[in-house]
């Protein structure tokens, strides 16, 4: 068979076509390889010069807030064009601010809709009872809110609340208002809704509010009223007490509304509404401070941490500012984007500090 | 006369393929360096971060005017002087990305050699850096510029050089600018040729 083929004339061609057409066929396989290798590092480059873009944008909203903004305000930037050493241009950027409260259904509310962090909004940002429009506070945590916008000195609105609600129940938990779990009296296994039955020992603060400005050139301040009314042998909370207590975050839960505080609740010390602070004779420069001061547990164990959310009816700054930022660059005809998100926060802080020691 | 004519073709295609080989491998280097060199261009720009940061830190009385200090040969300077404008990273100007391999704790600080823009000068040039201090939880080696090779434990040169310019935003004036943008040149030699890749970003006081 051998000797066959090697009398055949062509047959060495033929050996070294094939040969041949093996060898370009690796090296054009090594080189399409190796190509594709060189341009990616080119998408790495054009990549990392949009990451720095948007690093750069980031920069540029951070230092417009710390130098322009003394409460919330809102600021977009579009096409700010970054250049490089030699004047050339490296590409550009956009930054968005967004440091007021935000706008749904006729009201306002901190956090702006869509922005809050207890969870994501199944039915959409318009809800305003979805997670996404309510904000997370953890036991031993402070937020502050500025009750006024960038170039305001007062509220100068008329609704004003404070809603509180507790987590959502887990799946297996029993006694829970509106889905949400209850949180009974100290002492007590079950919940109640009536600050008359419960001790006013037994019936603590969970959330501290206080509202802090200026009025008449001087520091001025209105915080909860301490109301007490007798029953049987007991005194308990009375219809005037305007602090933040179990019984009226409960309550809050169980007619679904969440407002533990408005505007025509009693203060103190010396304003008797917070309606004369805010409007008829306001607080300069408001800001509202809101602080989870007592740990809360119930059947299913501690509960971490409270939802919040401020409505009102005209615009106050968030208690943060949120800043979303895009870096563009382009390279062989090609687009690149590289996008962040983050939030500055200059009030909110924690009232206790943790040490920890080995 | 067929097997000359073989012969001849398969020379040929061997002598192509060869050289393509040989052209991917280069290419294969040169996209490698470019990587590294990329890197080294991300780290300079986190580097100067991380400076800022320091500043805001160490000089935290002073903040608003003290984040572009420079640091005298890796030495913080005192608090008193640390607005000077001598002391202040200059507009339109090279520096050297050091680090102190001394301590252990590797700080990055910026030093003026003069060698301005060419970004192959020798000032510029990285070293390959042994770590091993004790307690011996660092281990391994890095690319640094270090001032003194030798006393850093940076026995071998690297083919890769290094240097960030500075440029103040509006007034150009390191007292009054709140940003200033930084771009960080990364040179190489590939195959006896200069290659360059740049990465810029601005940094702000805020």
């Amino acid at each position: 068979m051998f000797k066959k083929l090697q009398e055949k004339s062509g047959v060495s061609l033929i050996f070294a076509v094939l040969v041949s057409m093996a060898l370009i066929i690796s090296t054009a396989t090594l080189n399409t390889v190796i190509v594709r290798n060189i341009e990616r590092v080119g998408e790495t480059e054009a990549m990392l010069q949009a990451q720095s873009n948007a690093n750069s944008a980031f920069e540029e909203a951070l230092v417009y807030i710390s130098s322009t903004c003394d409460v919330g305000c809102d600021h977009n930037v579009e096409g700010f064009d970054l250049m490089g050493q030699g004047q050339e241009l490296l590409g550009s950027f956009d930054f968005d601010i967004q440091g007021v409260s935000g706008y749904n259904q006729g009201l306002y509310y901190v956090p702006s809709p869509g922005t809050g962090n207890a969870g994501e909004c199944n039915v959409g940002v318009a809800d305003i009872d979805g997670d996404c429009n309510w904000n997370t506070i953890y036991y031993g945590e402070t937020v502050t809110i500025p009750l006024y916008t960038q170039g305001e000195d007062v509220f100068g609105g008329g609704t004003f609340n404070v809603k509180v609600r507790t987590p959502r129940c887990d799946d297996n938990e029993q006694v829970c208002l509106n889905d949400r779990k209850t949180i009974p009296c100290l002492g007590q296994t079950y919940y109640q809704t009536e600050s008359s039955a419960c001790d006013i020992e037994d019936n603590p603060v969970i959330m501290t509010w206080q509202i802090t400005g200026e009025r008449h050139g001087v520091g001025d301040f209105v915080e909860g009223l301490e109301s007490e009314a007798h029953g049987l042998g007991f005194d308990y909370r009375g219809n005037e007490d305007s602090n933040i207590f179990i019984t009226r975050i409960n309550e809050a839960n169980d007619n679904g509304n969440y407002v533990v505080l408005d505007i025509n609740d009693k203060s103190s010390p010396d304003i008797e509404f917070i309606l004369d602070a805010l409007t008829t004779d306001p607080i300069d420069y408001p800001l509202l401070k809101l602080s989870f001061v007592q740990s809360v547990s119930n059947e299913m164990g501690t509960i971490p941490y409270l939802e919040y959310q401020i409505e009102t009816d005209v615009p106050v700054s968030n208690d943060k500012s949120i800043i979303r930022v895009t870096g563009y660059t382009d390279e062989d005809g090609e687009s690149y984007f590289w996008t962040k998100e983050g939030y500055w926060t200059s009030y909110s802080s924690s009232p206790i500090n943790f040490a920890f020691q080995n | 006369m067929e097997t000359i004519i073989a012969i001849t073709v398969i020379a040929l295609i061997v002598t192509g393929a060869g050289i393509m080989v040989r052209i991917s491998i280069l290419g294969n280097e040169l996209s490698q360096d470019r990587m590294t060199a990329l890197n080294l261009a991300r780290e300079g720009v986190e580097a100067m971060r991380n400076i800022r940061d320091t500043n805001w830190l160490r000089y935290a009385a002073k903040k608003d005017t003290c984040w572009n200090t420079l640091d005298d040969g890796g030495v913080p300077i005192d608090i008193t002087n640390c607005d000077d404008v001598l002391n202040l990273i200059e507009h339109d100007t090279y520096y050297s990305l050091y680090m102190d391999l001394t301590d252990d704790f590797y700080e990055y600080y910026l030093k003026d050699t003069g060698a301005a823009g060419d970004v192959f000068d020798a000032s510029y040039q990285m070293h390959v850096c042994e770590i091993d201090n004790p307690p011996a939880t660092y281990t391994g080696s890095l690319f640094a510029n270090v001032e003194d090779p030798a006393a850093a434990g940076c026995d071998e040169d690297s083919y890769f050089y290094r240097n960030v310019y500075f440029v103040y935003e509006d007034t150009g004036d390191p007292q009054t600018s709140s940003i200033i943008t930084v771009t960080v040149n990364v040179g190489w030699y590939s195959g006896g040729e200069q290659k360059e890749v740049s990465l810029t970003e601005k940094i702000g006081n805020w």
